[in-house]
């Protein structure tokens, strides 16, 4: 019967060919459009998800332009008292908050004149060493440290004397580790040397890369702004993924609140939902606890625009689209399969005629429409995946740089692109190749069922 | 094998007609008979044929062979009764294009456990017809009396009771015609097959001893 049902595929190229390639190319369309959206969805959740959070808290502002450490452009303060009142929220499951900063090394602080007017201490092929590097398309218009800032809390008006012009982004965070946040438990499973203990103050980690350009060793000590005594005691690997707040050193919160120098502050907090919360009912109240309208709440649905290239009304065009290519796929599937099975009826008629049984019949035609369907759905999946795959090379996958603010001028860039999955989907694989051969089997039996009701002498007049 | 028709009518209905091709028809066919249905062309004789083949359902009346009533039979019996019983040529031969000679003449025994001694007997037949060398090719690339030959030696590959053929001398060359006919007399004179045969040829249709004209 095998032999007899691959003889005919064979034998009706023809019919074999057009049934497969209408077959394939619906599956086709089917699993790009799946995977497209599947592939761009990992994309803008993969850095909230390897932050441990649902939810991303900002202030927007002015940024303090002369301070040797500050925090980065248009980012604001958020007092730390806030975050309690995050965490108190019943749908928040847990807060933390982080402390972003930029920080110009310096070998010595002196203390000097308030100057009248900022120095111009950057040296213009400096600055065009910056944008030729990529680092941003902005001149670095935010430096150089050395004079002023007008918030009175600022403790760092001293001129001092500049060893290097590319600041070091420094993030202060949790010395206990947790879940959440820029540096999270299962980031510390590789950690070269410790993570951070509560005695430690003049103590940093370094990011695996930013150690390795600057040639820093454990037990080193690196100059973080005024102080030059930071003493490396460990070395994480986050990857090449982007990260939110990826910093090239860490320091205790505490310690990045202390050479901020304003206090008791964060400038993002990392959040995670409870279960089956809605986040847009979250994000109103949180705006009520900030009592800011320039606060910045991202979701990884807020952020789809910037990483996947969707603007929320092309996300809802896009699951229109899902929905009627699905429907096309379905409805081309079913058409072409029950034509060919229904301009088989004269003979199968034929089969009739000779004596052979509905059930024997029947038995064929599934066989012959499950090797079609595994063969139509393997080749479509293929196809599909090429095309996703197409999509997926070209995604312009970089996290928002509010997310992971490096200064237009660092020295090199910020570990901003998202790496989007690479792994097989075998399930949406399987689940193509399934789908297809039921709906062959399906529509196949439906056209089957119609010309076993009729006589053979019908059947064979159907030619 | 006998076969028996009671007041049978068939009614054709197309989109913009209906056609009324047998009407208040009654034939008794007796065991190890041969008979010859004769008649013009659009008489109803390959409708009346495909009746009594089990392969058509009549409008109203009762098809009996062996005395058992076709229409009480399940699709599966009819199947099998068809396969073991009847050996039925088409007048358009009905060959499946994408096999090869051989596959369409062994088609009705083809999902049978034990059917080497059939085929080898039908490969006989098939040498002494002379279209050995031909087994190998799709019907495409048969001639027309080629073809006939390979759709009567379909008919024949079970042995059948019955042989009922819808004109199966129609593109022969009047050798081949004759083989065909002396073949079905030997069938009934040896083996006591019931033969009924469809044609439009009155020298055929003089040579049999039972004949029923249509039109």
């Amino acid at each position: 019967m095998i032999k007899f049902a691959l003889n005919n595929l064979i034998t009706r190229r023809r019919r074999t060919f057009v049934s497969l390639a209408g077959i394939s190319i619906s599956v086709a369309l089917f699993i790009s459009v799946i995977l497209i959206l599947k592939t761009a969805q990992g994309a803008f959740r993969k850095p909230l998800e390897n932050a441990g959070s649902d939810m991303i808290v900002q202030l927007q502002g002015e940024p303090c332009v002369w301070a040797v450490v500050k925090l980065p452009t248009n980012l604001n303060p958020i007092p730390f008292k806030f975050l309690g009142r995050i965490r108190s929220l019943n749908e928040v499951a847990d807060a933390e908050g982080a402390l972003i900063t930029w920080v110009f090394p310096v070998s010595k602080v002196t203390q000097l004149e308030k100057p009248s007017q900022p120095p111009d201490i950057i040296p213009k092929d400096k600055l065009q060493q910056g944008r030729e590097n990529g680092a941003s398309k902005a001149p670095c218009e935010y430096g150089p440290p050395g004079s002023f800032c007008n918030d009175s809390n600022n403790s760092n008006d001293r001129a001092p004397v500049l060893t290097n012009f590319s600041p070091i982004v420094v993030v202060g965070v949790n010395p206990e580790p947790g879940e959440l946040g820029p540096i999270t438990k299962s980031d510390l499973k590789n950690i070269q040397g410790r993570y951070f203990n509560k005695e430690d103050k003049f103590a940093v980690i370094l990011d695996r890369d930013f150690a390795r350009t600057r040639n820093l060793k454990l037990e080193e000590m690196i100059d973080l702004g005024p102080r030059v005594d930071n003493k490396i005691i460990g070395i994480v690997n986050p990857g090449y993924d982007a990260r939110i707040a990826g910093a090239q050193v860490f320091v205790p919160l505490k310690v990045a609140m202390d050479m901020a120098g304003r206090g008791e502050i964060v400038d993002i907090i990392f959040i995670k939902l409870k279960g089956g919360v809605n986040a847009g009912a979250v994000e109103q109240k949180i705006r009520k606890v900030l009592e800011n309208d320039a606060v910045t709440i991202t979701t990884s649905r807020d952020y789809l625009s910037s990483v996947a290239g969707f603007s929320i009304l092309a996300q809802g065009l896009m699951l229109a689209i899902f929905f009627i290519v699905i429907l096309i796929s379905f409805l081309f599937i079913a058409k072409t399969v029950f034509w060919a099975v229904w301009e088989r009826s004269s003979e199968i008629g034929v089969l009739k005629a000779v004596g052979w049984r509905n059930a024997d019949i029947i038995r064929v035609v599934v066989l012959e429409n499950i090797i079609l369907g595994i063969a139509a759905g393997l080749i479509g999946s293929l196809i599909g995946y090429f095309a996703s795959f197409i999509y997926k090379v070209n995604l312009p996958a970089v996290l928002p740089y509010y997310l992971n603010p490096y200064p237009p001028c660092s020295q090199y860039l910020a570990k901003n692109t998202i790496q989007v999955s690479g792994a097989f989907p075998w399930g949406v694989f399987l689940a193509a190749i399934m789908l297809t051969v039921l709906i062959q089997l399906i529509f196949s039996l439906m056209a089957l069922l119609r010309i076993l009701k009729l006589t053979p002498a019908e059947a064979t007049r159907k030619i | 094998m006998s076969l028996r028709l009671e007041n049978i009518a068939k009614t054709f209905k197309t989109p913009n007609a209906t056609l009324q091709v047998l009407t208040g028809l009654n034939l008794e066919i007796r065991d190890k008979e041969m008979w010859v249905i004769f008649g013009k062309s659009g008489a109803g004789k390959s409708t009346l044929l495909n009746l009594l083949g089990g392969m058509d359902t009549p409008t109203a009346g009762k098809v009996s062979v062996d005395g058992v009533d076709l229409s009480g039979l399940k699709p599966d019996a009819l199947a099998q009764l068809r396969k073991d019983k009847i050996g039925y040529v088409f007048q358009a031969f009905n060959l499946l294009s994408n096999l090869k000679a051989k596959e369409n003449i062994i088609l009705p025994v083809m999902l049978d456990k034990e059917r080497e001694k059939k085929i080898s007997r039908i490969m006989q037949l098939a040498e002494e017809w002379g279209i050995k060398e031909r087994l190998s090719h799709l019907p495409a690339e048969l001639s027309l009396g080629e073809q006939q030959r390979v759709a009567i030696l379909r008919a024949l590959i079970n042995s059948p009771s019955i042989i009922l053929a819808d004109e199966p001398t129609a593109h022969l060359d009047n050798e081949n015609a004759t083989r065909v006919i002396e073949l079905f007399k030997k069938l009934n004179r040896e083996q006591g097959v019931t033969c009924v045969i469809v044609t439009d040829h009155e020298a055929i249709a003089s040579q049999f001893e039972h004949r029923f004209n249509l039109g």
